[in-house]
């Protein structure tokens, strides 16, 4: 009976792990997605607070990328990575509009990589 | 993450159920949830190791999963007769009273080529020496022999044979395995002894030297020794 109970908590434990991993996700993205498109009003209405704001995201992101890694595949993450430097760099070089592009490509990446981790029939068929 | 653990749940019970649809023919020596388990834990093990872009997690819920899944399953399997005989199947007897049983030789597509083999491995060529031939739920043949058709056994023959027990190495590879010498209750001075009736001085140029329980000793040199 000892083997059953653990195999049963071991089962609950990592189904409790994954499913709170997948709903730290969506919100994570959720509030990246909301910082992203004010950081974009900002930035296409000429406000210099824009750039600061980006560059929060970014440490944002930076500072849950171990989780990221652990749990993701780390090819997704890079390219999220990657686009939210490539935003910051347009927007502090002036290119507003090819920022903006850059940031509707990342939200697009955000949303996808929560979908695909959530508890979904069509994510599990 | 959640969503690489249902499916592995998923894929388990669909393997398991495919395995144990295929018949007993098809298992070999494990039963179906173990034989699943070992088809799956190696690729799931392989494909992080590999490819670096994916996380070590991906490999290691899904193994967890199918550690507990099959923990699951081995203690259902104890408790539950029914349940066991669902997952398992049961025993099907292939051959009763020399007659070969049509139905179950069908029922487990079993030819009759394939029965005639697997009697002939088990040393029995004549069908009507067999009282039972048991199809057993692991895929292996049991072949019980008519009474009259099976070897005598010492008693039933009214002897006592001398029971010589287990064998220990005392030599192992030119090795002295003094916890096998003292175990038998013997010494060094016993073992030189005996080396000397084979005219060996050094246990490294002995291969295999072993005593039983009656103090019988099988001996063998090294090849190319001195």
């Amino acid at each position: 009976m000892k083997r059953l109970w653990t195999a049963l908590l071991l089962l609950t434990v990592l189904l409790g792990g994954s499913l709170s991993s997948a709903i730290r996700l969506e919100q994570f993205a959720a509030g990246l997605d909301t910082g992203l498109r004010q950081t974009d009003v900002l930035a296409l209405s000429g406000d210099p607070e824009a750039i600061p704001a980006l560059r929060r995201l970014l440490a944002d992101w930076e500072a849950q990328s171990a989780w990221l890694h652990v749990t993701l595949r780390h090819g997704d993450i890079d390219e999220i990575r990657s686009g939210l430097e490539e935003a910051l760099r347009l927007l502090e070089l002036g290119r507003k509009e090819d920022c903006s592009a850059a940031s509707a490509r990342i939200r697009c990446q955000l949303r996808l990589l929560a979908r695909m981790e959530q508890l979904r029939w069509e994510n599990l068929f | 993450m959640v969503i690489a653990l249902l499916r592995t749940v998923v894929l388990y019970l669909v393997i398991i159920v495919g395995i144990r649809l295929l018949g007993k023919r098809q298992i070999g020596e494990l039963e179906p949830s173990e034989l699943v388990l070992a088809l799956i834990i190696a690729d799931l093990a392989a494909v992080p190791m590999q490819d670096l872009g994916i996380p070590l997690l991906a490999g290691i819920v899904p193994i967890l999963t199918l550690l507990c899944l099959t923990t699951l399953i081995s203690v259902l399997n104890l408790r539950s007769v029914r349940f066991r005989a669902l997952l398992c199947g049961r025993p099907s007897i292939v051959v009763a009273d020399g007659v070969i049983v049509e139905r179950e030789l069908r029922r487990n597509r079993l030819t009759l080529d394939e029965l005639a083999e697997e009697l002939r491995l088990k040393g029995c060529a004549d069908l009507s020496t067999i009282r039972y031939a048991i199809l057993e739920t692991n895929g292996q043949l049991s072949v019980l022999l008519r009474t009259e058709d099976q070897p005598p056994t010492a008693r039933q023959l009214g002897r006592k044979p001398e029971d010589p027990g287990l064998p220990l190495p005392v030599i192992d590879d030119g090795r002295v395995i003094d916890r096998n010498l003292s175990a038998r209750g013997l010494s060094r001075e016993w073992l030189r002894r005996r080396l000397a009736e084979h005219e060996v001085r050094d246990p490294r140029d002995v291969f295999l030297l072993t005593v039983d329980e009656l103090g019988g000793v099988y001996f063998l040199k090294k090849e190319g020794g001195s």
